[in-house]
């Protein structure tokens, strides 16, 4: 089927020359104005958020204050008894865990709410049949949204895990710093550098389930479960991610000698100040690692032998006459950073896989 | 130059064909209506035209050569989508906002002296326009792009008849000032007769007939005669249709001007209507102008 008509010579409308395009600033303007609702969105949260950690602050501060007045600092504690009773009424003001929380689903708001209708929301209302149709073209109109929502949501995660990580749990980390460390688990994925890194990760991952799944609100439900999913394994599995780069020592008895994860901050001289003890496990007379019964065996022999008169020295000794070993891992203080910002690059780089595949499918999608 | 090209174009969705086998040269400087029933593949040659859609095997390329889809041709044709879709939440104003920096040539003086001549509203919102204010809203903004090639597809589809007419109006107002190339896809062929001078026919997903208005409506003839005589005549011309009434026959035929009519058959002009509805109904039957010999070919014989 061919057909060919001798053509008329209609002049051509003044056109600019090939490669001069529209600017950034003006579809940074065009995305302001389509997403304004999403712009709400992290508006609402943020101003929520931050009046939460203000208004739990207070409860803080004044707790803080009576601690302080009572002469007490974690170094120099002049009358246990007040000291211990202020940090306990620490550990009991409301805002704390509820807080942690809600930053922690700061980044799944964003996602699901903002980032999953992104492209969701033009493939079901039919919109995109105009956007993808203007002389900008797809690709640099989807990027450039993608990067005005990072340049308001980065700074305003930022913003908020200053506030959290920094000003609202300082008062925590000088009074009881178990409560207040900054390795724990929610309080390690709320920094000021991870909420944005989560955010983002949410954010793109959103926009990539939208492209694919092309429908609103079964994009921020898969979102939802997705992210959701994500912040809980990761949760779960930080004794594992801290098991990266952790150094291991035969030189740390605690308390209750077990095997597995412990999670907790080295204080009162087991292991290093500030470190964060991640796993303990017991190695036998030829060297190799006890399985979980045998470790538990000598866990509760060694543990009856702590509570005896003198067991700090006899467990030791026990050990060593057995040829047992009691090993710990643990973070030195100066590797949380190093932690995080590895954490924070791997989550970047899946935010930026989360870009290419959202491009690659709005390259080949098809009306 | 060539508004439209295609080589071998075809688009399949999931195993489906929805366009095959299409190659199609549009000129430049016509208003093109591109005509077909339900499912015959207008909408997804229009969208492989403007690069909403790849196409599967073949290729299309606009305004001389760009491929579709290409900043360049972005830059150069103008689309209005089925429905016209544009985003109900914002203003009338807003939305020119938005055309006005997706696009690096956009007249928004042009734009708001349509809709100001439209009694269109600057300040209320897209969703509570009527169909036909919002078909001319984004009939005014493609136009205001002040491109090369417009690209619209149904429409007239949801308007009533005023609001046809208006939109018409303003395309063949536009294509008069501007000179500018129109392909418009419809369903209302009565009303493309008056403003569109070329005309493509689509049938499950391939072209049927193209060409000149003017030149079909000149090579088809309306025949009528006697039953028994019939099958005699239908040898000598290239029989679109055929309709049979007692001892009455009459055929859709394309004629060839060498060939004379035969004694006691009537041959009369057909209408544009009647033309594409006799195609219509013998998908089978192609025509084509150009250097291609043109043939027909009936279902069945």
């Amino acid at each position: 089927m061919t057909t060919t008509v001798a053509s008329s010579s209609v002049a051509s409308r003044d056109h600019s020359p090939s490669g001069q395009r529209v600017s950034w600033l003006r579809l940074m303007h065009v995305a302001l104005i389509q997403h304004r609702a999403a712009l709400i969105t992290i508006f609402v949260a943020f101003v929520t958020l931050v009046i939460a950690i203000v208004i739990g602050r207070d409860a803080v501060s004044a707790s803080y204050a009576s601690y302080l007045a009572a002469g007490c600092t974690l170094a120099h504690p002049i009358d246990l008894q007040v000291c211990a009773n202020t940090a306990n009424q620490y550990a009991d003001i409301p805002s704390f865990t509820p807080l942690v929380i809600a930053l922690r689903l700061f980044p799944l708001v964003i996602g699901a709410f903002v980032g999953a209708p992104l492209v969701a929301r033009e493939m079901e209302s039919g919109t995109y049949r105009f956007a993808w149709t203007q002389g900008v073209g797809r690709t640099r109109l989807v990027l450039v949204t993608l990067a005005m929502l990072t340049l308001i949501v980065t700074p305003v995660a930022v913003v908020l895990g200053f506030l959290l990580g920094g000003w609202y749990i300082h008062p925590y980390a000088v009074i009881n710093i178990a409560v207040g460390s900054h390795w724990q688990s929610g309080l390690f994925t709320t920094t000021w550098w991870m909420t944005p890194v989560w955010t983002l990760f949410a954010l793109t991952l959103g926009t990539l389930v939208g492209a694919v799944v092309k429908r609103t609100v079964a994009a921020i439900a898969t979102t939802m479960v997705i992210v959701g999913g994500v912040l809980l394994a990761v949760g779960l599995y930080l004794t594992r991610i801290f098991d990266i780069g952790a150094v291991a020592s035969s030189r740390i008895f605690l308390n209750g000698m077990n095997s597995g994860p412990l999670s907790i901050l080295a204080s009162h001289g087991q292991g290093p100040a500030g470190s964060w003890l991640a796993r303990a496990w017991y190695t036998g007379p030829g060297g190799h690692v006890l399985g979980i019964k045998a470790a538990n065996r000598v866990s509760l022999h060694v543990n009856s032998l702590f509570e005896s008169k003198g067991g700090a020295s006899l467990a030791p000794r026990w050990l060593a006459l057995h040829h047992y070993t009691y090993w710990v891992s643990y973070q030195p203080a100066d590797h949380f950073w190093i932690l995080q910002t590895v954490v924070g690059l791997v989550l970047l780089a899946v935010a930026s896989l989360c870009v290419l595949g959202t491009v690659r499918i709005i390259q080949h999608s098809r009306s | 130059m060539n508004v439209v090209e295609s080589f071998g174009l075809g688009v399949s969705y999931r195993g489906t064909w929805a366009l095959r086998d299409c190659t199609l040269a549009v000129p430049e400087g016509h208003i093109v209506a591109l005509v077909g029933s339900n499912g015959a593949g207008k909408t997804t040659l229009l969208h492989c035209a403007v690069g909403l859609t790849a196409p599967t095997t073949g290729e299309v390329t606009v305004l001389g050569g760009i491929g579709a889809g290409l900043p360049d041709a972005l830059e150069r044709v103008a689309f209005v989508a089925q429905e016209t879709p544009l985003y109900r939440h914002i203003t009338v104003r807003a939305m020119l906002t938005v055309a006005a920096n997706m696009n690096q040539h956009f007249d928004r003086n042009l734009a708001e002296a349509r809709l100001a001549t439209l009694d269109i509203p600057l300040d209320r919102r897209i969703g509570r326009l009527s169909g036909g204010q919002q078909a001319q809203l984004a009939l005014a903004l493609a136009l205001a792009r002040r491109p090369d090639l417009l690209v619209l597809d149904e429409p007239l589809a949801r308007l009533d008849p005023l609001a046809r007419h208006e939109v018409m109006a303003v395309v063949m107002s536009a294509v008069a000032e501007e000179g500018l190339s129109v392909i418009f896809s419809s369903h209302v062929v009565s009303e493309l007769e008056r403003v569109a001078d070329y005309l493509i026919l689509m049938s499950h997903g391939r072209i049927q007939m193209v060409g000149m208005i003017d030149d079909l409506l000149s090579k088809h003839v309306v025949l009528s005669g006697p039953t028994d005589d019939a099958e005699r005549v239908a040898e000598l011309f290239a029989v679109v249709q055929s309709q049979h009434a007692g001892r009455q026959t009459q055929f859709v035929a394309r004629i060839d001007a060498s060939v004379e009519f035969p004694k006691d058959w009537v041959a009369e002009n057909i209408s544009l209507d009647e033309l594409v509805l006799a195609y219509l109904r013998e998908p089978s039957a192609t025509a084509m102008s150009g250097p291609l010999a043109v043939s027909a070919n009936r279902a069945g014989r």
